[in-house]
């Protein structure tokens, strides 16, 4: 239990992830965030919960080409790993059925 | 899109992140910065832009950035666990030096360990009363004309522990901040009696107020109601236990000084040995035998008083408090002492002045039971670091040479990608597991020691006495500083051999012992240091205890016969003489007023218009017999009336007032005006120590005027000691039952002064011992890897002709030359630090050039022993072997 559970916002970065395929690297996930939620997050924030995200195994990272943007510096994409992906469908499931639990929203 | 006109990040901001940031990440990360920045700067001044990039890069810094690459990345544990399997692999491939590694440490560690003890025992002296910190000792402090014309004094004030016996009387009631005061009177060497059981103890005489000021706690008997009559007594638990064993001493008797009977009140614990305040029984201050006259004489200085403060009360406001209460009640006698003395107009003639119950034990120049100099712990300190930095040393050359023999791991280690980090953090672990394991054998060796260690600093020290917590943490400190003083060195070296060359060439030519050779000349210094110092006080303590003192001091027995005001234990030297009369083994008897070693009166007295000083023993006729003290001229006391009112003299006391022609002339040291003739002249004998010159002196059988005869000495047979005591013992319980029959021998109270050089000189022998011993350890292993690295050479040596002798010579030159450096280095420093040791006594030794040159003989002699056994064996060695080797 302790082992999968997901916070609030590494939930979010882990779905972003998902999202953004190939694009997913530190800043365009912290553009997605702000665009989406409209919440003010830092980029460190971003990576550090990336990096937890590996630690657990949900994500994985490479390095992608050099590109000429970053002073030449490569990107870390992450990717969401299968583990990664089962445990975004285990939330998922366990909301729905908490959705249905709630009586005036069901008819 | 970059172009050239758009606002750069600044760069330091990019070289700080790429140094806290592990390797592996800091490549994304500041990319994903400098993107992040490159839109600031399209919507905001590059100013802000900059400030914000700064900003944004802060925040990456903290721990799970910052640990990340040594946590998850390169899993440290894995490698740890790497490091700790080679190191010991190391350690058993290598075991004589490992051996030799953790030998050396282990016995700095211990040193260092004992003197730990000792020094959070100092820290701890008589600060486990609650209220230490409101305690004070009052002193005396007084002008005092001898010191005055003394050139070397450093003022003309005396600071003593003892006050009149009034000041504790009224001081409550004259100043408003004392809440309570008592005094503290010493009870020396008394005896108390309970039925058969009779010993001699050593108590005080305290105020009620005592148990209220310290933390002595109650076990049986409380401290309200106590003290309300003057036969009250307060036991200690060991002294209780001493006469009462396991009955209840409360409300049982005390036969005291053989005839006063004190009732047992109470039970308190033992003081501690860390206490300044030291008593094996308390009674009230009335039961002093001169209380009552004491009250009224204020010139009487002989009772230590202590008071405790209100906690809002201020120093200055007390230092004034008392000035007043000493202007009261001796302001009289402080204008006759000024015109006595001729104590100038400004100086203050007396003053009484304050330490705090927390510096009594350092405060030693006002003398009081332990009081010791701190300088103690400053020597101590530096003897145990000198130790361990020799064991030090041992480490890191020997570790230095060795690591030349590793160069092919350390190769193989970098071709497959071992970082220079790495690499040192792999030799450090070996030193820390060096060091940790050296730890174990210190403890163990420390505990063993402890008892020798407290013999010497006169201390009760035990490694279960403090809190475990603080002897663990201490090594666990100690253990990383000698690990990472010893283990970097030869670390920084090792990484950085060149990989393709040590493996291409294999033996790399030997690491360059420029760092080695200065490190063995330090070594040797240092021993050296120790060892000039140990023999030179070998050869001082020879002198002084053989010297001829002037007086025959061997075979005399010393039994203390009279205590307190018991003015009949004065007869007893007569009853005693007359006793053993008849005993075959006791040739003569005779009293004196204090024993050798120590005098406690002393006169002044005017001659021809000058005063001067006069060291005063009261004797009887039989004293110069006795010691065979020769007379120079005049006779012997006879035992007439006529003759209490002369003295005999010493030549110092002569030459002090530059008498000639001395029989028949009188001199005037009491108020008796007629003076005293002298009838006698004895040679200058040495009735102190041998730390100063012989002092004037005068022997007077005037009992009337300075007291009753304190001493028998009894002048045994050397062949029947043992019948003789017996005679003695027998003679006692008849003359004196009541007391314990307590002797000892005048030669051994004598050595007795100078025990604490005897002690210093033991820890010098024993530091000296063990400097050479670690420093031979140190050499021994590094002259077998030097043998090792020149096998082939002395095999290419051996086939051109050269013989065994000529190969152990080329072996043990190099170590002769830095021997014999080492030792003239070290002349300088010990000839300083000996000779300060020497100006304590007045008869001391020249240093001896013979003796230095024997030393240098001697330090070659224990080099070449440490070298011998590689050379020999290398000397002797097959060459056809050695050129093989490799």
């Amino acid at each position: 239990m302790s082992k999968n559970y997901l916070g609030e916002f590494e939930e979010l970065v882990l779905l972003i992830v998902g999202a953004l395929q190939e694009e997913a690297y530190g800043n365009n996930i912290m553009q997605e965030i702000i665009e989406r939620t409209g919440r003010q997050v830092n980029l460190s924030a971003v990576h550090i919960t990336l990096y937890r995200l590996e630690d657990k195994g949900y994500v994985k990272s490479d390095m992608s080409d050099p590109s000429p943007v970053r002073g030449g510096r490569r990107k870390r994409i992450f990717r969401l790993t299968s583990a990664g992906v089962k445990v975004l469908r285990e939330q998922q499931e366990q909301r729905i059925a908490l959705w249905q639990l709630i009586p005036q929203l069901k008819f | 899109m970059k172009q050239s006109n758009s606002p750069k990040a600044p760069e330091w901001v990019q070289r700080f992140v790429e140094w806290f940031c592990p390797d592996e990440l800091v490549e994304s990360v500041l990319g994903d910065l400098l993107e992040e920045f490159d839109q600031y700067a399209k919507h905001m001044s590059a100013r802000k832009a900059r400030w914000r990039f700064f900003w944004k890069s802060l925040l990456f810094f903290r721990p799970y950035i910052l640990m990340r690459n040594k946590i998850a990345m390169k899993n440290p544990t894995l490698l740890l666990s790497n490091y700790t399997k080679i190191a010991w692999r190391n350690i058993l491939k290598r075991k004589m030096y490992a051996f030799l590694n953790a030998f050396g440490l282990s016995i700095g560690i211990a040193i260092s360990i004992l003197i730990y003890l000792f020094i959070i025992d100092e820290y701890r002296f008589d600060r486990f009363h609650t209220k230490s910190e409101q305690i004070f000792r009052l002193n005396e402090r007084s002008y005092d004309s001898d010191l005055a014309q003394n050139p070397e004094a450093e003022s003309p004030y005396r600071e003593s522990a003892y006050l009149p016996l009034g000041i504790g009387s009224v001081i409550k009631d004259e100043i408003p901040t004392v809440k309570h005061a008592t005094r503290c009177v010493p009870i020396e060497n008394v005896s108390v009696g309970y039925g058969t059981n009779i010993f001699k103890e050593n108590g005080a005489f305290v105020d009620a107020d005592f148990f209220q000021m310290f933390d002595f706690q109650f076990i049986k008997g409380s401290a309200n109601q106590l003290f309300l009559s003057p036969l009250e007594i307060v036991l200690t638990s060991e002294t209780a236990k001493k006469y009462f064993g396991e009955e209840d001493p409360i409300g049982k008797t005390l036969k005291i000084a053989g005839s006063y009977d004190f009732t047992v009140m109470g039970i308190i614990e033992n003081p501690p040995a860390y206490s300044s305040l030291n008593f094996s029984m308390l009674a009230p201050i009335q039961a002093h035998p001169r209380y009552q006259e004491s009250l009224e004489s204020w010139g009487n200085f002989s009772f230590p008083t202590f008071v405790e403060l209100n906690s809002e009360a201020s120093l200055s406001g007390f230092k004034n408090n008392l000035n007043t209460l000493v202007n009261k009640y001796l302001g009289d006698r402080m204008e006759r002492w000024r015109e006595r003395y001729k104590i100038p107009k400004n100086d203050t003639v007396f003053e009484i002045t304050f330490t705090s119950l927390q510096d009594i034990h350092h405060n030693y120049k006002i003398e009081w039971y332990k009081a010791t100099n701190p300088q103690t712990i400053f020597i101590l300190g530096g003897v145990a670091l000198l130790i361990l930095v020799i064991a030090c040393i041992n480490y890191v050359s020997l570790a230095t040479m060795l690591s030349a023999q590793r160069n092919r791991e350390v190769g193989v280690r970098k071709v497959l990608g071992a970082s220079k980090k790495g690499l040192i953090g792999q030799f450090w672990v070996e030193a820390m597991m060096t060091t940790a394991i050296a730890a174990v054998f210190g403890l163990g060796l420390a505990y063993f020691f402890t008892d020798r260690f407290n013999d010497f600093a006169g201390k009760n020290l035990s490694l279960f006495d403090v809190n475990p917590l603080y002897i663990f943490l201490f090594i666990v400190i100690l253990i990383f500083i000698i690990g990472t003083f010893s283990g970097l060195y030869p670390a920084i070296i090792a990484s950085r051999f060149n990989p393709i060359r040590t493996l291409r060439i294999g033996l790399a030519a030997s690491v360059s012992s420029a760092f080695s050779k200065p490190l063995v000349v330090l070594q040797f210094s240092l021993s050296a240091f120790l060892i000039i110092s140990a023999i030179v006080m070998v050869q001082q303590m020879n002198y002084i205890t053989h010297k001829e003192l002037g007086f025959d001091q061997s075979q005399i027995v010393v039994l203390k016969s009279y205590e307190q005001s018991n003015i009949e234990g004065n007869s007893i030297i007569e009853r005693i003489r007359q006793a053993t009369a008849s005993s075959r083994h006791i040739s003569s008897v005779t009293g004196a007023g204090d024993s050798f070693a120590r005098s406690r009166s002393r006169y002044g007295y005017r001659y021809q218009g000058e005063q001067h000083h006069s060291h005063v023993f009261v004797v009887d006729p039989y004293y110069l017999p006795t010691l065979s003290i020769k007379l120079k001229e005049g006779r012997n006391f006879r035992n007439t009336p006529a003759d209490a009112q002369s003295v005999i003299v010493n030549e110092a006391l002569l030459r002090d007032i530059q008498m000639t022609d001395p029989i028949g002339k009188r001199l005037t040291w009491t108020n008796d005006s007629l003076g005293y003739e002298i009838i006698g002249v004895v040679e200058d004998y040495y009735f102190l120590s041998l730390e100063e010159e012989v002092q004037p002196m005068l022997l007077t059988i005037d009992q009337a005027e300075t007291g009753p005869l304190n001493y028998a000495l009894v002048k045994v047979d050397g062949q029947h000691i043992p019948e003789a005591i017996a005679d003695l013992k027998s003679v006692w319980k008849t003359l004196a039952p009541d007391k314990p029959f307590d002797y000892s021998f005048l030669d051994e109270d004598i050595a007795v002064q100078y025990e604490s050089y005897q002690r210093w000189m033991r820890m010098m022998l024993l530091s000296a011992g063990i400097a050479i011993l670690i420093a031979c350890l140190g050499l021994f292993g590094l002259a077998g890897i030097t043998t090792l690295n020149k096998t082939k050479e002395i095999g290419i040596r051996k086939i051109f002709g050269a013989n065994a002798a000529v190969i152990f010579i080329m072996l043990n030159k190099r170590y002769m030359i830095l021997a014999s450096i080492a030792y003239l280095l070290a002349i300088p420093f010990s000839i300083y630090a000996i000779q300060k040791w020497l100006s304590n006594f007045h008869y001391a030794i020249d240093i001896n050039w013979w003796w230095l040159v024997a030393i240098l003989i001697l330090l070659n002699l224990i080099a070449m022993i440490a070298v011998g056994y590689h050379s020999i064996k290398a000397a002797q060695a097959n060459p056809v072997k050695s050129l093989k080797w490799e």
